[in-house]
């Protein structure tokens, strides 16, 4: 017997899945397989050891080596992690492998089930030319600018130059294979543009491995917007309306909302429409989103479609109600969507604010430290997804988001009073993070109108963001020196000490916070 | 008597049991009620419940939704000077350095482009001067706080 029982008759049934990711993203997926009675397999590199992904999951295998390349990059030791614990299907998750054609083609190369689009899918919607092509194709509407590839740095200077004066400024320089702010540079003046191009194919070769540089013209005052798509391997489409992702800092998405503030039924429907319409023009299997660009006069351009669940993909669950990630193990499988569009409706509003250990007030600079307490708030419509748990450490290794704290309620302004209130209420000491941030984000009357541009940081924080000071914590500081309370808090070890099995403070903490 | 200093650079002396506490920049009040709660790390201010941890020599503050690092002043530790060190805003490795030793630079010059956690940050001159010394080459890995360059300024 293989699989679980709603599992039978379908085309490639999956009994055990092995998530090639770490943090938030694995998790996610082992809570999922786990509520539909399939084995989960993490995989874990040394910094990982004894993180709560390798914990969540019921086998995990571990991948000798410091660099990414050996580790969660590494194909080949992925697939033999797979053989060896009798895993059938794998998930990539984000970032890493999942948007790769190279890993989809090996992980089906080695009998297993890809929990993903197909290559073809990949890197037709990978490459930012002929992701572009296929949307003009398909009567999509795209970004007016230059299409340029820049392979090689020493020769292309001239070749750049010129495109950058005929697309104009102020332009974008974007990775071909990138993604996560990554590799992505503004350019506001010619005299910058060699040096931002070196920083971005540089950024673009070390997080992808591949150079190529894009060049684009910079639409300012527009809103991010994209549209959840869902596709089956049996020609059913569907879309679950969109997110506004508009409020970035270094190009990172930081407050995530579903539905959109501004969208009316009638551009929520085309938009929705152009969605399906990319998806079906690559024959799209599974999720994938389909961002766009709002500009201020209502017209929306197709920006690219990532191949992969997106990070903020918990709001769409919340108004639309749908699993994502067990229907993505469902199509991947075989079997057919569970609904029609007609079957979909908007319930309520739902907000998403990434954690980062980061300094919002010095520059968003990523910061490190033990997460001396976390103690998350709770209540009705809030949903935290977290790779970590108090005790652990914001560390160099990975990316700084620490966690996405996800709220849902009737209506925005409830979302967005329940979102502060949230914010306000979680306890995460021992490092600093951007949460103080989020909660003035909530209380800003420009989010409150839902003046939530892509610009929303720098026009509402022209001179940079500080937090508000106390009175009264000095005393509570004071007072927890004087009655003794420091005491009890046993030294907490940050990165690279953790690996001691013999300190039993260490281990006593962790039962014991 | 403890002696804190909060992020805005206010610098506090505070004595609980006599309930004494002066602040360089104004006079507060120092009637405060505190309430130690049962559980370690928690206790009540002024009628707000609030969680604290040291770590290492900072306080960290959870009270009234707001999260406060407060870091214990050791007498006449001065800043890092008007001149000299810059330093290393984060751990990451160093990418490229733009400047050799004797190099003239102006404020704001690209001395140094450090990475961490996958994103490139530039390193500024905080003054006009003379580069007196690298201390480090391309590929180092730096801690937080390290001090990269010695500039010299300008008499």
């Amino acid at each position: 017997m293989v699989g679980p029982d709603w599992m039978e008759g379908a085309p490639r049934p999956i009994s055990k899945i092995l998530v090639a990711n770490r943090g938030e993203i694995a998790c996610r997926v082992f809570r999922s397989c786990a509520e539909l009675g399939l084995g989960s397999v993490a995989i874990y590199s040394e910094a990982d050891r004894g993180s709560l992904h390798q914990q969540t999951a019921d086998e995990s295998v571990f991948l000798p080596g410091d660099n990414l390349s050996d580790t969660y990059l590494n194909i080949e030791a992925i697939l033999a992690a797979a053989e060896e614990t009798g895993a059938d299907a794998i998930h990539p998750g984000y970032g890493f492998l999942s948007e790769r054609s190279s890993f989809a083609n090996a992980v089906k190369g080695a009998g297993l089930v890809w929990i993903g689009p197909s290559a073809h899918a990949i890197d037709e919607m990978g490459d930012k030319i002929s992701a572009r092509r296929a949307m003009v194709t398909a009567g999509v509407p795209v970004i007016p600018g230059e299409e340029l590839p820049l392979e090689n740095p020493d020769d292309m200077v001239d070749e750049l130059v010129r495109a950058a004066t005929r697309v104009g400024y102020p332009l974008l320089l974007k990775a071909s294979a990138g993604g996560g702010g990554k590799g992505m540079r503004m350019v506001h003046e010619p005299r910058n543009l060699q040096r931002e191009y070196a920083a971005a194919s540089r950024e673009a070769a070390t997080s992808f491995g591949d150079g190529t540089v894009y060049v684009e013209r910079l639409l300012e005052k527009s809103r991010h917007i994209e549209v959840q798509v869902l596709t089956d391997t049996l020609g059913n489409a569907v879309h679950l309306f969109e997110r506004e992702c508009s409020i970035q800092r270094r190009h990172q998405k930081v407050v995530e909302e579903a539905p959109s503030p501004v969208l009316d039924a009638i551009t929520r429907e085309q938009m929705g429409e152009a969605a399906v319409n990319a998806a079906k023009a690559v024959d799209y299997e599974g999720a994938g989103t389909v961002e766009f660009l709002l500009s201020e006069d209502g017209e929306f351009h197709f920006l690219e479609m990532n191949t992969r669940l997106q990070v903020e993909h918990p709001i769409t669950e919340c108004i639309s109600g749908v699993d994502l990630v067990v229907e993505q193990i469902r199509v991947a499988a075989g079997l057919p969507l569970p609904f029609t569009q007609s079957d979909l409706t908007i319930r309520g509003h739902a907000i998403e604010v990434r954690i980062y250990a980061e300094d919002p007030s010095n520059n968003f600079l990523p910061a490190i430290g033990p997460l001396a307490m976390f103690r998350p708030p709770t209540g009705p419509g809030i949903r935290l997804d977290t790779g970590v748990r108090e005790g652990d450490a914001a560390s160099i290794d990975f990316d700084p988001m620490l966690a996405k704290l996800v709220v849902h309620a009737p209506d925005r302004d409830s979302a967005i009073r329940r979102m502060k209130r949230a914010c306000e209420d979680f306890v995460l000491l021992g490092v600093t993070t951007n949460l103080g941030f989020l909660s003035d984000i909530m209380g800003h009357p420009a989010y409150h109108a839902g003046e939530t541009t892509t610009d929303f940081i720098d026009v509402n924080w022209p001179e940079g963001w500080s937090p508000e000071t106390s009175d009264v914590a000095p005393f509570v500081a004071a007072a927890s020196e004087h009655y003794g309370l420091s005491r009890k808090v046993t030294t907490i070890e940050t990165e690279g000490g953790r690996g001691s099995p013999f300190n039993p403070f260490l281990s006593l903490r962790r039962s014991f916070p | 008597m403890v002696e804190l200093r909060d992020s805005s650079g206010r610098h506090w002396q505070i004595t609980i049991g006599t309930s004494e506490a002066t602040c360089d920049d104004e006079t507060i009040a120092n009637e405060h009620i505190f309430e130690i709660d049962a559980r370690p790390n928690r206790l009540w201010a002024d009628g707000q419940l609030a969680h604290v941890v040291k770590v290492k020599d900072d306080w960290w503050v959870h009270i009234n939704g707001r999260i406060h690092v407060l870091s214990i002043d050791e007498q006449g530790a001065g800043g890092s000077g008007d001149e000299g060190g810059m330093t290393a805003p984060m751990p990451g490795k160093i990418l490229e350095i733009l400047c050799n030793v004797g190099d003239q630079v102006e404020t704001g010059q690209t001395l140094i482009v450090m990475e961490a956690m996958k994103m490139e940050h530039r390193i500024a001159a905080n003054g006009p001067g003379t580069i007196a010394e690298i201390h480090y080459d391309i590929g180092d890995q730096v801690d937080s706080g390290s001090t990269l360059i010695d500039i010299t300024g300008e008499e």
